[in-house]
């Protein structure tokens, strides 16, 4: 602990000029881990429901309720051959695929969604190869994905509610008028009629009116803790939005032909403020998210090192680790460490189908220092759509992301192994982590 | 250390039907900080740069030492000062802490301003409301205040290319993503700035002679040591759509406020990208480090020092002190939240806005019955309509105010409790020491 806080005294006394004075890059990737949203799914929320939402009927995707889609799985696949590429130039993978099978951990959440998405993903990076991948049984809790319903982390009830009660002003009324402009773009798509149309045509008979549910915050489920009352169901109905666009629907089923990837987009901030809330929420993030942080970190040092370590995934030969779970997975997490975004044509934060937090193990070959680098890569809603190949030269976008309270000042935002860990001490909440090394 | 621990394991054991069971308030308030924002003041920009930003001239405002037009506070924002004031008066001498006798109560009230016109200005105006029969004094320093602009003085040091950085790595390294992301509001934006109607498509051209501040690129630079970080181009969008919101809480007639284009919703929508620059440049977890340490560090230890009755270093006021007013800007406000990760929403105002006289509050308040000293935190403001009627506040018709969940600490009851002890463990781990002093 004196010697960190030397350190950073040290630091803080170096002029500016010499920090500019950056050396050459001399890292090499020891160990990577892919941390993703599934890809691009039907609606989690029958078709039977949406359609009380809107005067049209929601498109029908070819699988059923929540489900991977057959071009879900193809995106999937096409982002694995991208990791394959890059890792292959990196040095972590060799080509042989049976060989570097034996160096990957795989692990998705219980969903079918999850599962396929990691099987999809497996066969872009390892295409000739049978990878195994990890997950609990479909009625289990996986302790990485849903902690609380793992009984691994522990909520007080009062408090998470408390929590978020307590960033809204003590109700969710002045939130429904700041996000006014949303709500009357969702109403007009869901209606049918032209957005600035005033007065707004009254709700169509039979029909539930979901811009206009109170917001209110009561307890959920273990896996949803605080439930918004009517934003949960908002951000069901436009949730189908992105899906249509990424999916690669006709445009007349993209929002019923009213709405531009604009359009899209700033209706996502209704589901980015349902995270945002439900998963960013420093006291819901903490403990929803400490499990698979102290995991990732865990796994990280135990690579470094060499040596088997508790609470950590694979073994201390692997070399890949791919974690496939939710958005709210990734809110979560990037709330425990405070990590920020932004890919173009997504709203800040937002995860979408297939994003991955990636998060490189690097070692300097001359000083031999161990350091993180962390990203949010994704496919932008267009690559998705139009099924882009990926490769080296037209990759999926790239946000490299400053780690706070551990990325230094240079250009790649180098965050030393060993202060990440002193992060992490900080962030994780330990009655919410387990040292279980889950190596199912 | 051990003990914190052991005390938050038992609040996670405690079933959640004992915590729902709240005791009636039996606290008794202490002691006050009110930090506050200036109130409605004229642009900062004079009308001859705006108005080439705009079709039509900016209007202009009755300010109160018409020998500084600029950034100066209007005669109606130091009216609405002097209401709130008024308010606080009413609202602390129910609570006990003022007692009807001004002279008397001036000697156990601290004024801190930060040495502007304007904020001087707003200290006095509100000093008026709350002790209108004694002569307050404004404590000022001069030429650069420790708590509010650490950074000029010393206190605080920056680490240039870490902070361009720390705001970098939150928008992916291109904060024209970003700005595409806000492609809603800046279309409003231009519309109003050109005179135009919002859907009028395709949107006209930029007027001969007038610069257009939506299309200007955005790039992120080490800054000045009152704004480490400069987000250039996004500054100039700021100076355009900073007066509207002044327009309107000012009272100017409808017709001039955004040309008679705008409505309180759609202020506070266009004011989205104000909020973004102030998250970006003072809420980025390094940069509210540095800059509000110091700020931070006063208010905790005031807080102790009024509890335990013994001056302690780095205080403010003396341990007999009752109420401390502190005035800054919407930057300082920004940049305290951000380092203890405090989210309020207000009526008629988008999250975590610092509206014209908007006052974050630190109560110091003690058990009856155990002794323990717990501190509660909210954000209280007027509405915008309250502002712009300057509408006489009561204990009855009070202005908005939101309770605030302070992370780490509240815990999970109805007022969202922080005990004070724990708020000292918070700001322990929250405040950079090395920039923080330990000056009265």
């Amino acid at each position: 602990m004196k010697v960190h806080t030397l350190r950073l005294v040290t630091l803080a006394l170096f002029p500016g000029a010499f920090l500019a004075a950056q050396p050459v890059d001399d890292t090499q990737l020891k160990q990577v881990i892919v941390f993703g949203r599934h890809s691009v799914r039907s609606s989690v929320v029958p078709n039977a429901t949406l359609n009380t939402f809107s005067v049209k009927q929601y498109p029908v995707f070819s699988v059923g309720t929540g489900l991977l889609t057959a071009n879900g799985a193809k995106l999937e696949t096409m982002l694995g051959s991208y990791y394959r590429l890059w890792l292959t130039q990196q040095g972590l993978l060799t080509g042989d695929d049976t060989a570097d099978a034996l160096s990957v951990y795989f692990r998705a959440n219980v969903l079918e969604r999850t599962i396929a998405s990691a099987q999809a993903f497996a066969a872009g990076l390892l295409p000739a190869a049978k990878v195994n991948v990890n997950y609990f049984g479909p009625t289990d809790s996986d302790p990485l994905f849903d902690p609380i319903g793992a009984g691994v982390a522990r909520l007080d009830l009062q408090m998470a509610l408390a929590a978020v009660t307590g960033r809204l002003g003590g109700n969710g009324e002045s939130l429904t008028s700041a996000y006014a402009s949303e709500l009357a773009l969702t109403r007009s798509v869901l209606f049918g009629y032209p957005a600035g149309e005033t007065p707004a045509p009254a709700t169509p008979a039979a029909l539930v009116d979901v811009t206009a549910i109170p917001l209110e915050v009561t307890a959920g489920t273990s896996s949803s803790p605080v439930n918004l009352g009517g934003l949960g169901m908002l951000a069901a109905a436009v949730d189908p939005f992105v899906m249509e666009y990424a999916e690669g629907m006709p445009a007349a089923e993209v929002g019923w032909g009213q709405l531009t990837v604009g359009g899209i987009s700033q209706i996502s901030r209704l589901s980015n403020l349902t995270l945002f809330l439900e998963c960013r929420t420093p006291y819901l993030a903490r403990v929803e998210g400490s499990n698979v942080a102290s995991h990732v970190v865990r796994s990280m040092v135990q690579a470094a090192t060499g040596n088997r370590m508790t609470g950590s995934l694979g073994s201390p030969s692997t070399k890949v680790i791919v974690l496939i779970a939710s958005d709210n997975n990734l809110a979560s997490f990037s709330g425990v460490f405070g990590l920020d975004w932004i890919l173009p044509g997504y709203q800040p934060n937002f995860a979408g189908p297939g994003g991955t937090l990636v998060f490189e193990l690097r070692q300097s070959q001359s000083t031999g220092e161990y350091i993180v680098r962390a990203s949010y890569i994704a496919q932008t809603l267009d690559q998705l759509r139009n099924q882009t190949a990926l490769t080296l030269e037209s990759p999926p976008a790239s946000a490299p992301l400053f780690i706070p309270g551990c990325s230094v000042g240079n250009a790649t935002f180098d965050c030393p192994l060993a202060d990440l860990v002193e992060v992490s001490r900080h962030a994780i909440d330990p009655w919410s982590a387990n040292l279980t090394d889950s190596n199912r | 250390m051990k003990i914190h621990c052991f005390r938050l394991f038992m609040l996670a054991l405690l079933p959640v039907s004992i915590l729902t069971a709240q005791a009636a308030d039996d606290t008794q308030l202490k002691h006050v900080i009110l930090f506050g924002r200036h109130g409605v003041r004229s642009p900062v920009l004079p009308n001859t740069t705006s108005d080439t930003f705009s079709s039509l001239p900016f209007p202009t405002f009755s300010v109160l030492d018409a020998s500084q037009p600029l950034g100066s506070l209007t005669v109606n924002g130091a009216t609405n000062e002097t209401i709130l004031g008024g308010y606080y008066r009413l609202w602390l001498t129910q609570e006990g802490l003022l007692t009807g006798k001004d002279s008397a109560d001036a000697a156990f009230v601290y004024f801190r301003a930060n040495g502007f016109p304007l904020i001087i200005a707003t200290a006095e105006a509100f000093a008026a409301g709350m002790l209108p029969g004694a002569k307050a004094n404004v404590d000022t320093v001069t030429p650069n205040d420790p708590l509010f602009v650490p950074l000029n003085t010393g206190v605080a040091m920056i680490d240039e290319r870490k902070a361009v950085a720390g705001v970098n790595g939150r928008i992916g390294g291109n904060p024209q993503w970003l700005l595409s992301a806000y492609a809603a509001e800046l279309a409003l934006m231009r519309s109003v700035l050109f005179n135009y109607p919002v859907s009028q498509t395709p949107a006209p051209a930029t007027p001969a002679g007038k610069i257009d501040v939506t299309a200007i690129p955005v790039d992120v630079t080490a800054g000045t040591s009152t704004t480490p970080v400069n987000i250039g181009g996004l500054t100039q969008v700021i100076g355009a759509i900073d007066p509207f919101v002044m327009e309107y809480t000012d009272g100017l007639p409808a017709a001039d406020v955004g040309w008679g284009q705008l409505t309180a919703g759609s202020i506070g929508q266009i004011y989205r990208l104000y909020d973004l620059l102030l998250n970006l440049e003072y809420r980025t977890p390094y940069l509210a480090r540095v800059q509000s340490s110091n700020l931070a560090s006063h208010i905790v230890r005031s807080l102790v020092q009024a509890a335990i009755g013994n001056p302690i270093s780095g205080a403010l006021g003396n341990p007999s002190t009752k109420v401390i007013v502190l005035t800054a800007a919407n930057t300082n406000i920004e940049g305290l939240a951000g380092l203890l990760q405090l989210d309020w929403i207000l009526p008629s105002y988008q999250a975590d806005v610092a509206s014209p006289g908007g006052v974050l509050m630190f109560e110091l308040r003690q058990s009856q019955s155990t002794g323990e000293y717990i501190v509660r935190a909210t954000y209280v403001s007027q509405t915008m309509d309250q502002l712009r009627n300057r509408t006489l506040l009561t204990l009855t018709t009070p202005p908005a105010s939101a309770p605030v969940f302070i992370p780490g600490c509240s815990v999970g009851n109805a007022t969202f409790d922080c005990p004070l002890a724990d708020f000292v463990e918070v700001a322990k781990h929250a405040i950079d020491p090395q920039s923080a002093d330990l000056v009265n």
